[in-house]
């Protein structure tokens, strides 16, 4: 899925955990705020977002989560 | 994550936690917030002067002053923590600066705690009498029944004088920015 017009996202302030992502793309965004309340990451978030030049985060950094998967191919 | 973000920069906040140089595969640098003080809140109400701050949570912020332009002595007249995620920062100074109002040159700037001034374009006036003040906001808010006072802007900083008497008093001046400004009366 690929969110071509998203420019700028702000994250909610209830939102803990952030997936993956691998799948979605924002070719156009160019900021993301995460609240203080994002505590971790999928490895693949943001993914192909090749116009972001600023991620900013009002919290702790959060730990950024890589998922083991055993069918998962190269 | 981020990959295929070549551009992005990770902006973290300073009273946060957790961070080293680069977060995955981006740079991390700070994320300088300055606070920003709301012109609409800026102005007298209830005989206290006041107004609104916002900034990072947990920012602390310090208002200073002084009495003497010529030997500036800058003195805390206030410290606040900023709190949730907008902070608001509303300064009673009836008590710490009514006295300094009253008298000549009083002089006011807002750092923060890196000691970097934070810009603002207020300026408070007052008489003796306390006939008339001005915000520098462009808001009006109560008429001039006397001379007006003029302005001149040296570097970052503005002075208004009020002439009195036949001659000028700097009765006060605030950190602004180089530029043009107006005292607007109704």
């Amino acid at each position: 899925m690929w969110c071509n017009n998203l420019t700028n996202l702000i994250i909610g302030n209830s939102v803990t955990n952030i997936g993956e992502g691998r799948s979605k793309a924002a070719p156009s965004l160019t900021s993301v705020t995460f609240p203080a309340s994002v505590a971790s990451i999928g490895a693949y978030a943001f993914y192909y977002c090749t116009s972001l030049t600023g991620a900013y985060f009002q919290g702790n950094a959060p730990a950024v989560v890589i998922r083991m998967c055993s069918t998962m191919t190269a | 994550m981020f990959y295929y973000d070549s551009l992005a920069t990770v902006y973290d906040l300073p009273v946060t936690g957790g961070w080293t140089s680069w977060f995955g595969t981006r740079p991390v640098v700070q994320w300088n917030l300055s606070p920003q003080i709301s012109p609409a809140s800026v102005g007298v109400q209830m005989n206290q002067f006041g107004f609104n701050l916002t900034g990072a949570s947990d920012q602390v912020v310090v208002v200073e002053a002084c009495t003497d332009l010529a030997n500036p002595v800058w003195l805390p007249v206030g410290t606040n923590t900023l709190t949730g995620r907008l902070g608001l920062f509303q300064r009673s100074a009836m008590d710490e600066l009514s006295r300094p109002l009253l008298s000549p040159p009083l002089a006011m700037m807002w750092k923060d705690l890196t000691g970097a001034i934070i810009p603002f374009m207020s300026v408070l006036v007052r008489d003796l009498q306390n006939a008339l003040y001005v915000v520098m906001d462009g808001l009006e808010h109560r008429r001039c029944v006397r001379k007006q006072p003029t302005v001149e802007t040296v570097g970052n900083v503005l002075k208004a004088h009020k002439p009195r008497q036949g001659r000028k008093n700097v009765i006060l001046w605030s950190v602004a920015p180089a530029g043009a400004y107006d005292f607007l009366f109704s």
